[in-house]
C-alpha cells in the first residue's frame, strides 16, 4: 500500500514558526523519508539548509555522524526515537550523542519522537531535538572534577596520585597525558597514560632515548608557569622537533595532533606541568578547554604541595624525636660522672670532722644533678607521648607513702620558700608501678604548686589508699584555676591565664596525665580561685593486665 | 674464684674510676675492662669475679654481645650480670639478657654497692667452693 502523500500544512505561518524554533524538528513519512526539516535540524545534521537535507538520499543523511548513546557506546539506527515511533511506539524519547566524523565534536540531543496516525495508519513521525550539549559537558566536567578530587585525596604519595590523575584524564580529556614534577634532580615524569597501552611503552622509549630539551613544551610550561596550547600540531612542527630519522618515525607513530600543557602551580610556585595530547582522530584542543584543565591542574598542584608539606613535617618530627632520644642518651653518661663524683665526695667528706658546710653543699649539688637527670629522662618520655607511643615501663613494688615523703623532703630542700607538709599513713602503701614515672609526675605537680603559689604558703602532699588504688594529692594555696579553664588544663597546648601549663621541656600536666594513664591510673584537678588547687594522682596498687603487658 | 672480686665493664674512663673507687671502698677487689672484648680477655686469662657490672653500648664488643658469649660459654654462663647503662629500654634489655639487676645511668652509688653485695653473696653461696 502506498503511503498517503504528504500535503504541506495549509497554514504557511505555522511552517515559518517551525523553521524558526531553536530546537531541531524533523517530520518523516512512513517510509522514513524526511518530508520536513527546520533550519536547526539542517544545522544539526551538518547541512547548509533544509532544502539540501530533503534532496539528499535517505541513506546518506546520517553519514556525517557516528551515533552514540548517552554514555558514548555506538547506537544502532533502529534505536533512534524516530525509528522506534515508526515501529509503533506512540512517544519515544532518548538522549543521542552525535559525533561529527571529521572534526570529532560531540553534540548531545534529547530526542523526542511522536507517532502521528491518520485513520489508524501511520501518517508521520515528528521528531524534536533539544540540544543539551552544554549541560552534558558541564555534567562530564563536574564528574571529572569529582573523580579528580577523589584521586588527589587518595594518597599522600604524590607520585602515585599524579600517575592516577594521568590515567583519569584519558580518554575523557586526552588520548594521552603525561605529568612532570620538579624533584631534586630536575623535572621528572611521574605519570603517563595513553588510551592505547602499547603507546605508553613507545612514549617512554622516546622519553628515554630523546630526553626533552629545556625548550620542549612541558619543560617550558613548568619553567614559565604559562599554559601552552597548540590546537593543530603540523607535520612540519613534528619534523622540526625530531632529532634524527628514528626520532621522527617514533614521533609520527605517537600521532600527536593537538597539545594542551598547563602548569601545576601552588602557593606561588610552579611544581611541574600536566600535558594533554590528542591524536588525529580526536577533537582538537581550543581555548574553551583551558578553564577545566587549569582547574584540575591547580587541584593536583595543591595535592602535591600538601603531600610534600606533610612529608617535610613528618621528617622534621622524626628528626626532632631522634635528636631527643640521642640527646637524652648522650647526656646521661656525663651526668652519671658528675653525680658519681658528688657521691664519692660526700662519702669522703663524711670522714672529715671539720668539713663545715661542705656536706650540705655537696648534698644540694647532688639533688640538683638528680633532678637534671630526671628532666633528661623525661625528654624521651615527652617525645614518645607526643607521638602517641607506649612508654617502656619498669614495674617494681614501691611504697607510695615513702615515695611521697621522699619527694616532699626533696622539694622542701630545693625550695625553702614554701611549707611542704606530708600526710601519709605510717604503714606502707605497697604499689606495683613504675617508680621513676610516679616520681616525675609528683615532681611536675610539686613544681607547679611551688611556682603558682605565694612564698610562705603551705603545700600539702598526701597519700591514701582508696579501694584498689593509691591516691596522691598535691594541694596548694595558690591563685587557683578558673572553673572554665579547669577542663582544658590537661590539654597539650593549653596555656591557662595562670600560666599553669606553660610549655617547657618537661611532661607538663598533659604529659603527667598521659603517663598516669599508661600506668592504669589518672591525674585530675579541682580548684577554687583564690583558695587553691588540688591535683590528684590515682594509681592502681596492682597494675592491670595491659600495663603488665606494656612492661614486658 | 675470689669471693669479693667484681669485674666492671664500662667504656667511659671516668665512670670506670668512680665504680672502681666506690666498690674498692666497699671492700671489693675490682677489675675493670673498657669493653666486652677486654672483659673476655680478662676472663679467658683466668679472672673469676663473683659478679659482672656491665654497660651496654661500648665500642669493639657491646654488653649485649659479651652477655651472649658468656651465656654460650659453660665456664661463665652462671656468672651474675648487673646491667648499668644509659639505654632507654634498659628494663627490657636487662630481662632479655637474664641480668640479676639493672641500674639506669645516672646511678646511685650506694644502690650499686648494695646490689653488687647481694649478687656476690648469692653467687658465692650458690657455687660449691672450688
Amino acid at each position: 500500500m502506498d503511503p498517503a502523500p504528504l500535503k504541506p500544512p495549509p497554514d504557511i505561518r505555522l511552517e515559518q514558526v517551525l523553521q524558526q524554533v531553536g530546537d531541531a524538528i524533523t517530520v518523516q513519512a512512513p517510509d522514513g523519508r524526511l518530508v520536513f526539516v527546520n533550519e536547526a535540524a539542517a544545522a544539526l545534521l551538518g547541512f547548509d539548509g533544509p532544502a539540501e537535507v530533503l534532496e539528499a538520499p535517505v541513506a546518506s543523511v546520517m553519514d556525517r555522524f557516528d551515533l552514540l548513546d548517552e554514555d558514548g557506546a555506538p547506537l544502532d539506527l533502529a534505536e533512534l526515537p524516530g525509528r522506534r515511533a515508526m515501529a509503533g511506539e506512540a512517544h519515544a524519547e532518548s538522549v543521542v550523542r552525535f559525533r561529527h566524523r571529521t572534526d570529532v565534536i560531540d553534540r548531545w540531543s534529547l530526542v523526542r519522537a511522536t507517532r502521528i496516525e491518520r485513520d489508524g495508519a501511520l501518517a508521520y513521525v515528528v521528531s524534536a531535538f533539544q540540544d543539551i550539549t552544554a549541560m552534558k559537558q558541564r555534567e562530564i566536567e563536574l564528574a571529572l572534577l569529582a573523580q579528580a578530587g577523589e584521586v588527589l585525596g587518595r594518597s599522600t604519595e604524590y607520585q602515585e596520585t599524579l600517575a592516577d590523575l594521568a590515567r583519569l584524564m584519558v580518554p575523557v580529556l586526552a588520548d594521552w597525558c603525561v605529568v612532570d614534577v620538579f624533584e631534586a634532580d630536575g623535572l621528572r615524569r611521574v605519570g603517563i597514560a595513553h588510551v592505547d597501552a602499547d603507546r605508553v611503552a613507545l612514549a617512554e622509549e622516546v622519553q628515554r632515548r630523546y630526553p626533552p630539551d629545556p625548550e620542549s613544551g612541558a619543560t617550558r610550561v613548568a619553567v614559565t608557569g604559562e599554559p601552552l596550547l597548540i590546537t593543530e600540531v603540523s607535520d612540519e612542527m613534528i619534523a622540526a622537533g625530531a632529532r634524527d630519522a628514528e626520532h621522527l618515525r617514533m614521533l609520527q607513530e605517537l600521532d600527536i595532533r593537538s597539545v594542551l600543557a598547563v602548569p601545576l602551580a601552588a602557593r606561588g610556585s610552579v611544581l611541574g606541568a600536566m600535558t594533554l595530547i590528542r591524536s588525529a582522530a580526536s577533537r582538537r584542543y581550543d581555548e574553551g578547554d583551558l578553564p577545566l584543565v587549569t582547574d584540575i591542574a591547580r587541584r593536583a598542584a595543591i595535592a602535591v604541595d600538601n603531600a610534600r608539606l606533610l612529608h617535610e613535617s613528618t621528617d622534621a618530627l622524626r628528626m626532632r624525636d631522634e635528636f631527643l632520644a640521642t640527646a637524652s642518651h648522650d647526656m646521661r653518661t656525663p651526668l652519671a660522672t658528675v653525680l658519681g663524683y658528688l657521691q664519692l665526695a660526700q662519702r669522703h667528706v663524711a670522714a672529715i670532722p671539720e668539713a663545715g658546710r661542705l656536706p650540705e653543699y655537696l648534698a644540694r649539688a647532688e639533688r640538683t644533678a638528680v633532678r637534671l637527670a630526671r628532666l633528661v629522662a623525661e625528654l624521651m618520655d615527652v617525645s614518645l607521648i607526643r607521638n602517641g607511643q607506649p612508654l617502656p615501663l619498669a614495674l617494681t613494688e614501691v611504697d607510695l607513702g615513702e615515695l611521697v615523703r621522699h619527694a616532699a623532703s626533696e622539694h622542701q630542700l630545693l625550695s625553702g620558700t614554701h611549707d611542704i607538709t606530708v600526710q601519709a599513713p605510717a604503714e606502707p602503701i605497697p604499689t606495683v608501678t613504675d617508680e621513676s614515672r610516679i616520681q616525675r609526675i609528683l615532681d611536675n605537680l610539686l613544681g607547679n604548686a611551688i611556682k603558682y603559689s605565694e612564698d610562705g604558703t603551705r603545700i600539702v602532699v598526701a597519700a591514701v589508699v582508696d579501694g584498689d588504688s593509691a591516691c596522691i594529692t598535691v594541694t596548694d594555696q595558690g591563685v587557683g584555676i578558673p572553673a572554665d579553664e579547669l577542663a582544658t588544663v590537661f590539654e597539650r597546648f593549653h596555656r591557662a591565664s595562670t600560666g599553669r601549663a606553660a610549655p617547657g621541656v618537661g611532661l607538663g600536666l598533659a604529659g603527667s596525665r598521659e603517663v598516669a594513664r599508661q600506668l592504669g591510673g589518672d591525674v585530675s584537678a579541682e580548684s577554687e580561685p583564690g583558695i587553691g588547687s588540688t591535683f590528684t594522682v590515682r594509681i592502681p596498687m596492682s597494675p592491670p593486665p595491659a600495663v603488665r603487658e606494656q612492661a614486658e | 674464684m675470689s669471693d669479693r672480686s667484681v669485674l666492671v665493664v664500662e667504656d667511659d674512663p671516668e665512670l670506670r674510676t668512680i665504680y672502681q673507687e666506690v666498690l674498692s671502698d666497699g671492700g671489693f677487689n675490682v677489675m675493670a675492662a673498657r669493653d666486652g672484648f677486654a672483659a673476655l680477655e680478662l676472663l679467658d686469662a683466668g679472672a673469676s669475679p663473683c659478679v659482672l657490672v656491665l654497660d651496654l653500648r661500648m665500642p669493639r664488643m657491646s654488653g649485649w654481645e659479651l652477655a651472649e658469649r658468656l651465656h654460650a660459654d659453660g665456664r661463665f654462663s652462671s656468672l651474675p650480670l648487673i646491667v648499668v647503662a644509659a639505654y632507654y629500654r634498659i628494663a627490657e634489655e636487662a630481662e632479655r639478657l637474664g641480668a640479676r639487676a639493672w641500674l639506669q645511668k645516672p646511678i646511685d652509688l650506694g644502690r650499686l654497692l648494695v646490689i653488687v653485695e647481694e649478687a656476690c653473696r648469692g653467687s658465692s653461696s650458690a657455687q660449691a667452693p672450688s
